[in-house]
């Protein structure tokens, strides 16, 4: 087209992409973390 | 320190919940340290504003008026391009700029952008010199209406007219 | 952990947004003719307005959980982080405001940037949101975490009214609104109009996923959180003499 437009609209859906890849991610993070919170909680370590 | 917030060797999973959540001084200052820049920015942006965005540019007739005082200083002007007046020289463009039936004067010295054309709102950054304005930079002022280039056309999409 | 509905219509605004999206940049970038000034460049228009409507729309959220927060009669964990979320999104649609308008700029006026009042006033609302971002990860208890990012939220939100009104209270070389001006008559007709309207449409059905998306990540950190809380105490209670160290 001119250039201007194809970097406007992918600037726009590549942001858009790499943020939600992010929050998948993140929500994946966040999801283990809560099912090994039981886990840690067995395995009270001692202190150092 | 407590073992908490050392939060060093304990196994797996309860060593790295530890980590993330408990408050250390570390965090805590890398934290307000982020607040801080922002806060730098903040003023960066509200000091820019202050100094060019309350005036952000004179009209042509305003700016006619006060050319006296206004002298030599480097300011931004506004006025729409007069037909018939456009001029291309070696390194720039010469032409008139209106606004309320004044015009002035232009004799630019930098490339003009592409939507630069009779009739279309300019904004010049420049100075006076004597009855002439001297801009060292054109921006289009575009107007905030779209109109199609080819109304008759008819767009369709698999055969279908949308 | 979350509920199936939610799940649900999460994963059809999903869906549905994925599509808008894709129907809008078919005709924003094929279907819909040059204009008659700017040629291929009022392409950029269909996306750029939209997704600042956007981080208004997110930025007002963010108000809404904050007021429902400060106000003890609603006052819920989950109202900050369904502000906290919301904020986050708009972070990521104003700087896409800022992106699209920047590479529309060059073009169009001449130049990447310029200090009028729209594009100021713009960048500061970026910078407040970040601001309000960076102050929740200052390590605090919940409540005043939320108490503060609450107060900060709402004052960030005095700049929204700002810009939007800012080509009319200012001279400024960003033109004024086509769609929501003063009279609400659009200057803008046909297929191109459709359009614009269709973005506005999909990057809210966009942003409507991201916050969904986002607040089952926040309500998930905040129950590991709580749950390693709970535990902490446990162990308090059996380790009497670790007692004074945690509580620091």
């Amino acid at each position: 087209m001119n250039g201007y437009v194809e970097a406007g609209y992918i600037s726009v859906l590549g942001v858009l992409a790499g943020y939600s890849a992010l929050l998948l991610g993140r929500s994946r993070k966040a999801k283990k973390a809560l099912v090994r919170v039981p886990v840690a909680e067995k395995k009270s370590e001692p202190i150092e | 320190m407590s073992r908490s917030v050392s939060g060093g060797i304990g196994s797996g999973g309860s060593r790295t919940i530890k980590a993330r959540t408990l408050p250390s001084k570390r965090k805590a200052r890398r934290a307000w340290a982020a607040v801080a820049i922002v806060v730098l920015a903040i003023g960066f942006l509200l000091y820019k504003g202050l100094g060019n965005s309350l005036v952000y540019f004179r009209t042509a007739s305003g700016a006619w008026k006060d050319r006296a005082q206004l002298g030599t200083s480097t300011f931004r002007l506004e006025g729409v391009v007069v037909p018939g007046t456009i001029h291309t020289t070696g390194t720039g463009v010469d032409f008139a700029v209106e606004s309320s039936n004044v015009s002035v004067q232009v004799h630019d010295t930098a490339n003009p952008p592409q939507l630069f054309q009779p009739n279309i709102p300019v904004v010049l950054v420049g100075h006076f010199s004597g009855n002439i304005f001297l801009s060292t930079q054109i921006m289009v002022k575009h107007s905030s209406s779209y109109i199609a280039a080819h109304p008759n056309r008819v767009a369709t999409v698999n055969g279908k007219k949308l | 952990m979350e509920s199936n509905r939610y799940k649900w219509v999460r994963r059809v605004l999903g869906v549905v947004a994925l599509l808008l999206v894709a129907a809008t940049v078919v005709l924003g970038l094929w279907v819909t003719p040059p204009d008659v000034v700017q040629g291929q460049l009022v392409r950029l228009i269909y996306v750029h307005p939209p997704v600042a409507w956007v981080a208004y729309l997110a930025y007002g959220v963010t108000s809404i959980g904050s007021i429902l927060y400060l106000w003890k009669r609603t006052r819920n964990i989950k109202w900050d982080l369904l502000a906290a979320s919301s904020a986050e999104v708009g972070v990521i649609f104003t700087a896409l405001t800022l992106i699209t308008g920047s590479i529309w700029g060059k073009p169009a006026w001449g130049v990447w940037w310029t200090w009028d009042a729209r594009l100021t006033t713009t960048a500061l609302l970026f910078v407040l949101y970040l601001g309000y971002l960076a102050l929740r990860r200052v390590p605090t208890d919940s409540h005043r975490r939320a108490v503060r990012s609450g107060i900060a939220g709402l004052v960030a939100f005095v700049d929204v009214p700002i810009v939007h009104q800012s080509v009319v209270w200012w001279r400024t070389l960003h033109q004024s609104a086509t769609v929501l001006n003063a009279t609400l008559s659009p200057k803008i007709h046909g297929e191109m109009a459709m359009t614009l309207l269709l973005g506005f449409i999909s990057f809210t059905f966009v942003y409507a996923w991201m916050l969904m998306h986002r607040y089952q990540i926040a309500t998930m950190e905040q129950r590991a959180l709580d749950v390693e809380l709970e535990q902490l105490i446990e162990e308090r209670q059996y380790e009497p003499e670790a007692g004074s160290a945690l509580a620091q």
